[in-house]
């Protein structure tokens, strides 16, 4: 399967390479960012970022759809690429400030700063349209999940799907050749990049390193506190508009590279790892910055809205694979057939208006219509929210909480999901055909089918920024052993976790505009019934803007 | 009734049984440890061995860091506390107190296993009374 997949994606590499010429763009380079501030590139770096791979990352919007939403938060995954390249750097220099004077050599030495440098420029590679929307498509294919698997028992990581994709990238022949060609035509001078430090990258990029003493390395680009979260929060608030803040001068400041005891059961001899981690004085700006995250889920990942716009996204996205899958290459404009097909499509390849034409014609008409209305902003409206704070007794009843982790299990079980919703579905069909609502629905009855409903039950945030990491309570930078504690016993983040999740969470049932009052009445009834046995108090309703008047009045129906 | 293969057995079942067996055993307090290390390096090692990692099959572990880590583990003891199956009281954490009495988890997630999985069951759920468990005084 790795090897398929590598064989798909160096093709795509290939033809993307084609032709550019990294001699013509090969100068060092200073550029200006939003967040940063003005920061320098080295002429390899640039030969590399303004090749056509990279170039791509310009038509890939960040956050998605959000910016149908946020009407600034058009920043690209291109932008965030820079912004990475600029704090990995700055969590290399910290680093080595805090042992200038201890010891002779740099704790990070000079080509791994520069192999840093190239793993951030390279992290997002494998990124395609609308970033994470696409992503969870993908993602979910037989195909990938069999490869995850393969590349967990390899390397013993869990990495995102677009992780892999760009570790793919990176291992590409074809991309080898490429940097090879940059030595060969002196743009890569004072260093050398061989084959096994790009397979180091692509490590770097998946949180993989083969010896554990350089663990910490990976971290910097995909780990606890990586330079990924650090720029994409300040990046995405700034862009979306909320104010979000957090202490990274303090962050860097108390930012370390500490060894600690490691379990022997999946160490090596040494039985220790060596990881980035940050002294006792920096947990505060650590609180911050996952402080930061909660708040900007509730903001933009979590908004409804965006919720909403991503999950017709979503299923625009599997009727496309779905339609690929059935015809063969060449009898589909936009293929999808397989997860590496996914790397040529980029956001303005999927929501040009022409596309959905085509894509009726092809046969898939819901997914043409919903890409129709993506791209007029036409977009399906909340008929329930579901949310503890609104489940009648679910404090009280052990049934209700059981009846509740069911439609929660719906969100990963796309099977359970699609019979929720079916359900939905034909009840409200139902309800538009009753007698007092008849001649009120006749055109809205002939177009109405599954797809105008949608369940959404989004994954409630984790502690991924916390695991495994020790904090040091000695002040030793001589070489003397440190003394640990687990950050999770001095910082349990599982609180503001559980109480975001108690309280900010939130799961939807969205569907076309003018079916909500009768989608609003069937979902209640469904979710009243068997297995899940859930009563919704008003404002699951009525902060919908669905008429109280329908809401209530069960006489209407 | 045809027995349940190995492919087949749903991690999110599987968890929810031993915890309803927990809470329906009135030797053991209705709460297990919520040291993550603890927890994550059980069903590690319920991985490791032969008869036990059919029943965690759709777990993907990370082994780069200190402890073996599943993402996986902390989404679905998430899930099951923001059901309200599942609650850690202040101050401390330290546990997870369970917040179900019903039996039906578990005994459905039996009917479904062929009798040696059964028994390779009653074996995990001993261990886990052992490892993460607190006896009844």
């Amino acid at each position: 399967m790795v090897d398929d997949f590598l064989q798909r994606v160096n093709a795509f590499v290939a033809e993307s390479l084609e032709g550019y010429k990294p001699e013509r763009h090969a100068r060092e380079k200073s550029i200006r960012d939003a967040i940063w501030g003005t920061n320098r590139l080295y002429p390899w770096e640039m030969a590399i970022i303004d090749s056509p791979l990279l170039q791509r990352l310009r038509d890939i919007r960040q956050t998605g759809l959000a910016y149908l939403v946020y009407p600034t938060a058009e920043h690209s995954r291109f932008d965030h690429t820079l912004g990475m390249v600029a704090v990995a750097s700055k969590i290399v220099r910290s680093i080595n400030d805090r042992y200038y004077g201890v010891q002779k050599d740099p704790r990070i030495n000079y080509k791994d700063h520069m192999l840093v440098r190239f793993s951030a420029i390279l992290h997002d590679v494998g990124h395609s349209c609308l970033s994470h929307v696409s992503e969870n498509v993908y993602g979910g294919m037989p195909e990938f999940r069999t490869l995850r698997a393969q590349l967990n028992r390899l390397f013993g990581v869990t990495p995102r799907p677009h992780e892999i994709m760009s570790w793919l990238v990176v291992r590409s022949q074809s991309f080898k050749d490429f940097v090879q060609g940059l030595r060969e035509k002196s743009i890569l001078t004072g260093w050398e990049c061989t084959p096994e430090d790009l397979d180091a990258i692509a490590g770097n990029i998946i949180g993989y390193r083969k010896n554990p003493a350089e663990k910490f390395i990976a971290d910097i680009i995909n780990g606890p506190m990586d330079a990924d979260k650090l720029d994409y929060l300040v990046r995405d608030a700034y862009f979306a508009g909320p104010t979000v803040v957090y202490d990274l001068e303090r962050f860097l400041q108390t930012v370390d590279v500490i060894t600690y005891p490691r379990d022997a059961e999946i160490g090596d001899e040494t039985g220790k790892v060596t990881r980035l981690s940050i002294r006792m004085e920096g947990v505060t700006a650590l609180e911050q910055i996952i402080i930061s995250k909660l708040m900007l889920f509730s903001y933009v990942y979590h908004h409804h809205k965006i919720r909403c716009v991503e999950a017709m996204c979503h299923e625009a996205l599997r009727g496309l694979v779905e339609l690929s899958r059935q015809k063969p290459e060449d009898k589909v404009s936009l293929w999808l057939g397989h997860p590496s097909a996914f790397l040529r499509v980029s956001d303005r390849t999927l929501l040009p208006l022409q596309w959905p034409l085509e894509i009726r014609i092809a046969g898939a008409k819901t997914t043409g219509e919903i890409l129709t209305m993506l791209a007029k902003r036409e977009l399906y409206k909340r008929a329930l929210i579901i949310s503890r704070l609104f489940i009648v007794d679910i404090d009280e009843k052990e049934e209700v909480r059981k009846g509740f982790e069911e439609l929660l299990k719906c969100g990963e079980d796309t099977t359970a999901g699609d019979s929720l919703r079916h359900h939905v579905f034909e009840r409200a069909r139902q309800l538009m055909g009753a007698r007092t609502h008849k001649s009120q629905t006749d055109s809205l009855r002939r177009t109405f089918d599954t797809h105008h409903v949608f369940l959404d039950v989004p994954k409630a945030p984790t502690i991924e920024e916390t695991v495994g990491v020790m904090v040091p309570v000695t002040h030793n930078r001589h070489g003397a052993e440190d003394t640990f504690v687990p950050l999770l016993d001095v910082f349990p983040i599982e609180k503001w976790v559980d109480a975001y999740n108690a309280i900010k969470w939130r799961g939807h049932i969205f569907c076309l505009d003018e079916a909500v009052p009768y989608v609003n009445f069937a979902a209640r009834q469904v979710l009243a019934g068997s297995p899940y046995y859930l009563r919704f108090t008003p404002p699951a309703t009525t902060l919908c803007k669905v008429s109280p008047d329908l809401a209530q009045s069960e006489l209407v129906f | 009734m045809t027995p349940t293969t190995v492919e087949t057995i749903d991690i999110r079942r599987f968890v929810l049984a031993l915890l309803s067996d927990v809470a329906a055993d009135r030797n053991f307090e209705r709460r297990f440890k919520s040291g993550h290390r603890d927890l994550h390096r059980f069903f590690w090692r319920l991985a490791q061995d032969e008869p036990t990692k059919a029943f965690v099959a759709q777990l993907l572990f990370d082994v780069n860091g200190n402890y073996p880590y599943s993402s996986q583990i902390d989404e679905l003891l998430q899930e099951f506390q923001l059901a309200g199956l599942l609650a850690r009281p202040n101050p401390t954490y330290r546990y997870n107190d369970i917040s179900f009495t019903t039996p039906t988890y578990a005994d459905e997630f039996r009917k479904g296993l062929s009798p040696e999985e059964q028994s390779d069951y009653s074996k995990i759920l001993e261990r886990f009374k052992a490892e993460l468990c607190v006896p009844r005084r």
